[in-house]
């Protein structure tokens, strides 16, 4: 089991950027794949080819993609190009993704691009269109150590139950929504690079922007999830030992 | 894998979620001349922020009026009142009416006034597509804690109005924009309830309104929404007269309502809207009138030979030849049309057997074609069928109706029968209208009875009628009614349909028609919604307004002019008129109520679905020692009052209050029944529950009747089993509780409770022949007050039943059981009710002791 993988700072994300699809239902643009709402969807109006390219603007490391939040079928196609040029005669990455039925990754050999393409060729889709929730393009972030093995992770059910006069129950029943626990506490402890990249991380996402967290990307690659820190920033102790930190963080699932 | 919403919603397990969907206005200002086209102005829209999209316009409106959707800017060039939406290039191009500026002013003011109107989409789960629509989920926790609908007047009418706000989430400012951008006052609101498994076409709608206000901040906004019934809040008459619509109209009348007018109305103020016409055109309706009677001036009629009548506008104008000097002009009108009725010709004047005197209408012969008869149809024909005359002196006639198409016209009716004694001139008669089936005296006294009989096609009604004295049955019709009429509409059908007389002549006579108008407030109310307030017809629940212009029949006289008035205080008269309540349904429908003792309960509430303890209160409000109840046909001062008193309720109750209800009821007889019914109402206390339940409750409303199910409760006033009518509601669907506030059934039915107790005293005591009549006229006049109704059905039924033996007795027994009348009745029934002169004497003697205070309903 490797470490932890966070991806944080999607490249995608930034409002410089510019989206093209094959094709998009007027109102679930394509645009869409980068609103915050994992559920604000684009759609496509087919699902033979469609694809979805992204014009960062300039070249950009990346060695990471994701998608959050889709349609597709097991039987789909999904390949991932990037290019420094927009027709893509010569390409960065030309790599087909697994499919998944939740969030699609994968880690790649860095590499610097402009133009990125998504491409989903899906024909026994039963819905006749595919839909895209998020995208993510960037550099993924690993600490040197994982986390402690007392980590955990648990659903909050957010289901409203109350008791009758005569104790029956009566629920509101709502949706389950993933919880994880992690930490680095004696004696597994971050070292100063591996606490300045959290510290890099937090800085950007704070508590109100969207990640991946990869608990297990090799060997439970589902145990990867859309979420963002739970409550406040985490701080960081000394251990003392010099340039050794303790660290423990609250993530929860966005739905 | 739950499939709709019934099984979905009785699994308790089911995460569910509401969806909001917004229909709002934008205002469309600072257009631009397109280059290169004649009449074409052209807008920038912007993005709806956050949702990356912009809307879908549902319409483009100028002035109220939609301007047709064109393909193309050309196309939009070549039509005045289009419009061309590119939404590719975030543009809109319309042609004005006009074909000028869009932003055109006068005295500061837009000529026109130019809205688009599209949908917003919200949802209480995670966010969702349906029908290609995303919906945001900016419904905040407990967005629809406090949706009600409750009054605290129990006495009918319209009630207060649905209310609740929908809070959304605005951290990141997706309204700081909108907010602005939109107008949200009016907006149409629809939420509907569902969740997973479920498809967008089965989610049930549990609120639909409009929005009110807005309020909010940062980090939330509140839409507070009212149901349909805020429309009532508006001014009526809704148009008012100007200078603008007419030029040459007196001036005093300006901003005045332009009136509106149901039923037979006498004496209502005309308006001058142009002088410069003969003697002056005059407006006495915002609408079409079926028929403008009387014109008066100072109160003397002018003679119709100087009046020239447009009922199709409600206007008319006086000829400038009449000698007189116009002053204060009235006129006697009857109101909105409604259904109008094919009257045959009369018999007395046509031998239908045999001959072809006075048979105006033709003949057609029956032939048989592919192997069915049929009616040889001749080209052009209009009028009546009837099949070869047939004599009876007496005995029970049997006439059998296969009703092969019943038209969905809102009028119409087919005499399938008449019938000539010395006497009466009766007709049986089916009125599409109603669906049912009529027995009229045209000889004036009007409607004698009616079978409840919901007309199916394809299916053979037999008939019944006890003829009992000679007379002559001139003709009927065994075969088909088939009918296509519409009011306001000329009347040329087809009258043939499927026959067995294969080669028989048939005779059609000539008929009339009686252009009708609307007589009855569930007609009035259904009329005044959909034609005033532009609500859609589909938003209107037929069913129970079908119901209601049943089982509330009265005839009432609306007349709103002149001075404005709220548009509640109209309908609530008219539901005072009816002893109905105007209510909205959780499915967003218009439900008018009549509380019926036949209606069975909708849903039970159980020990353990009620949260908490429930509570029983009596209001002193409630208890009233008199009614006055006013009414009359007159417009304007319908001040005629009928009041009921009981000394006992002040000793009793030490109540001194008099209750005033205000109705448009027209006839006095009926005003008096009504001011009993309420009488009957108020004069003892009623108990009001209230409890809280988690009982999936989303479907009910105000006038439901549900069962609860307890163990205990204090007698008589506690919650024990029993039904109860549901008066106010409020629901919590963010904690799925429901605020039932009630009041036992029987109570909610003082105003009609002798109808059982009559019906089923007749229907045991008339024996015979009597028995079909007996009971068909308590069906009828048992949905009155008790009183003199019943001395009345018995008095009918003496008549009727006169040859039969059993008739005096228990007749005499049928009214002292129903109506409790006392020793002092029954004695001199006993005695009135000798051979031969039982009925009169018998109908006298009831009618003078049957008026005292020993009188009471068998509540």
């Amino acid at each position: 089991m490797g470490a932890a993988r966070f991806l944080y700072n999607n490249l995608a994300d930034y409002s410089t950027v510019g989206f093209t699809a094959s094709s998009e239902v007027s109102t679930l643009p394509v645009e869409n794949v980068k609103a915050v709402l994992r559920t604000q969807v684009w759609r496509s109006t087919g699902d033979t080819d469609e694809n979805i390219t992204i014009d960062l603007g300039g070249n950009y490391s990346v060695d990471s993609v994701a998608i959050v939040n889709h349609n597709l079928s097991d039987g789909a196609t999904i390949t991932y190009q990037s290019s420094t040029v927009s027709d893509f005669a010569t390409t960065v990455h030309s790599e087909t993704l697994t499919y998944r039925e939740g969030i699609i990754f994968k880690f790649l050999t860095a590499g610097s691009a402009r133009y990125h393409k998504f491409r989903f060729q899906d024909s026994s889709n039963p819905d006749g269109y595919i839909e895209v929730g998020r995208l993510y393009l960037g550099k993924y972030f690993e600490p040197s150590t994982n986390f402690h093995s007392n980590w955990e992770a648990g659903d909050v059910d957010l289901s409203v139950v109350s008791q009758a006069e005569g104790g029956q129950y009566f629920a509101d029943v709502k949706a389950k929504q993933k919880q994880i626990n992690l930490s680095w506490t004696h004696p597994i402890l971050l070292s100063l690079a591996d606490r300045e990249k959290f510290e890099d991380m937090l800085s950007h996402v704070g508590k109100h922007r969207d990640f991946l967290l990869f608990i297990d990307q090799e060997n439970k690659p589902e145990w990867t999830y859309y979420g963002r820190i739970s409550g406040e920033l985490p701080r960081f102790r000394n251990a003392h030992q010099a340039n050794w930190y303790e660290f423990q963080m609250e993530f929860k699932e966005a739905l | 894998m739950t499939t709709n919403f019934e099984n979905w919603q009785a699994e308790r397990e089911t995460e569910k979620h509401f969806l909001a969907e917004v229909t709002l206005d934008q205002h469309l200002i600072d257009w631009t001349k397109t280059s290169g086209q004649t009449n074409v102005y052209e807008l920038d829209i912007a993005e709806i922020p956050k949702l990356n999209h912009l809307p879908q316009f549902a319409s483009v409106k100028e002035n109220g009026t939609a301007y047709s959707s064109q393909t193309s800017i050309a196309n939009v060039d070549s039509n005045a009142g289009s419009y061309y939406y590119d939404q590719a290039n975030s543009k809109v191009y319309i042609h004005t009416s006009g074909s000028d500026d869009p932003d055109g002013k006068t005295d500061s003011k837009y000529d026109y006034t130019i809205l688009a109107r599209f949908t917003l989409y919200f949802t209480s789960g995670a966010g969702e597509v349906h029908s290609n629509n995303f919906y945001y989920p900016r419904m905040a926790q407990g967005a629809l804690s406090n949706l009600s609908v409750t009054t605290r007047d129990i006495y009918f009418g319209t009630q207060t109005t649905g209310k609740g706000d929908l809070r959304m989430k605005n951290e990141d400012g997706f309204f700081d924009a909108v907010l602005s951008r939109y107008v949200w006052r009016g907006a149409e609101v629809k939420i509907l309830l569902g969740g997973e498994d479920l498809a967008y076409a089965d989610y049930a709608t549990v609120f639909r309104g409009f929005v009110d206000r807005w309020q909010g901040g940062d980090t939330e906004v509140a839409l507070t929404v009212r149901d349909y019934r805020s429309l009532l809040r508006r001014k009526f008459p809704i148009n008012t007269f100007t200078f603008d619509d007419y030029p040459n109209m007196d001036p005093a009348i300006q901003g005045k309502g332009i009136p509106i007018g149901y039923g037979e109305i006498e004496g209502a103020e005309c308006f001058l809207i142009d002088d410069t016409v003969g003697d002056g055109k005059y407006k006495l309706a915002d609408h079409p009138v079926a028929v403008i009677s009387t014109i008066y001036n100072n109160g003397s009629s002018i003679s119709d030979s100087y009046i020239t009548k447009d009922t199709a506008n409600g206007e008319f104008t006086i000829s400038g030849s009449w000698s007189g000097t116009p002053d204060q002009i009235t006129a006697d009108f009857q109101g909105i049309p409604g259904s109008s009725v094919m009257m045959m010709d009369t018999f007395s004047d046509d031998t239908m057997t045999g001959q072809t005197t006075h048979n105006e209408g033709g003949t057609a012969t029956y032939t048989e074609e592919d192997g069915v008869s049929k009616i040889a149809t001749p080209d052009s024909v209009s009028g009546y069928v009837i099949y070869d005359g047939k004599e009876f002196a007496n005995g029970t006639i049997e006439v059998k109706v296969n009703v092969k198409s019943v038209i969905n016209g809102s009028s119409g009716a087919a005499i399938l029968w008449d019938w000539v004694s010395t006497t009466n001139h009766w007709k049986l008669e089916i009125r599409q209208d109603r669906g049912k089936i009529q027995l009229r005296d045209i000889g004036g006294s009007g409607l004698l009875g009616e079978e409840l009989v919901t007309l199916n096609t394809d299916t053979e009604y037999t008939l019944k009628l006890e003829v009992s004295s000679a007379g002559v049955i001139k003709g009927y019709l065994d075969d088909v009614l088939k009918i296509t009429y519409d009011a306001g509409s000329a009347f040329s059908l087809n009258p043939f349909g499927y026959g067995n007389y294969v080669g028989s002549t048939v005779w059609y006579d000539d008929y009339t028609v009686e252009v009708g108008f609307l007589t009855n407030g569930a007609d009035m109310v259904k009329d005044i919604f959909t034609r005033f307030f532009d609500v859609d017809s589909a938003d209107i629940d037929t069913a129970s307004f079908a119901n209601a212009a049943d089982n509330a029949w009265q005839k009432i006289a609306v007349w709103s002019g002149g001075t404005r008035e709220e548009a509640s205080k109209v309908l609530d008269r008219i539901a005072h008129s009816n002893l109905c309540r105007l209510v909205v349904g959780a499915d967003g429908k218009i439900y008018y109520r009549f509380w019926d003792d036949g209606d069975t309960a909708v849903a039970t509430v159980k020990e353990e679905d009620i949260l908490g303890s429930y509570q029983a209160t009596q209001e002193e409000e409630d208890i009233y020692d008199q009614i006055d109840l006013y009414w009359g046909k007159n417009a304007g001062s319908q001040e005629s009052v009928k009041s009921y008193s009981d000394p006992q309720v002040k000793e009793l109750y030490k109540r001194d209050e008099t209750l005033e209800i205000k109705t448009f009821l027209e006839v006095e007889d009926e005003a008096e029944d009504m001011a009993f019914r309420y009488y009957n109402l108020v004069r003892e206390p009623i108990t009001r529950y209230a409890l809280r339940t988690k009982l999936n409750a989303i479907d009910l409303k105000v006038g439901d009747l549900i069962s609860v199910e307890r163990r205990r409760g204090i007698s008589p006033t506690g919650l024990h089993n029993g039904n109860y009518r549901i008066f106010g509601i409020k629901k919590d669907f963010s904690r799925w509780e429901v605020e039932l506030e009630l009041v036992s059934a029987s109570d909610a039915l003082r105003t009609s409770l002798c109808s059982t107790g009559c019906q089923e005293t007749c229907e045991s005591d008339c024996q015979g022949w009597c028995l079909t009549h007996c009971e068909g006229n308590c069906e009828l006049v048992c949905q009155l007050a008790c009183q003199f109704q019943c001395q009345q059905n018995c008095q009918l039924s003496c008549e009727t039943c006169a040859e039969n033996p059993c008739q005096e007795v228990s007749c005499q027994l049928s009214c002292t059981t129903s109506c409790e009348l006392g020793t002092s009745c029954e004695t001199r029934c006993e005695i009135a009710c000798e051979p031969p002169a039982c009925i009169r004497l018998c109908e006298t003697t009831c009618e003078l002791v049957c008026q005292g205070d020993n009188q009471t309903s068998d509540v």
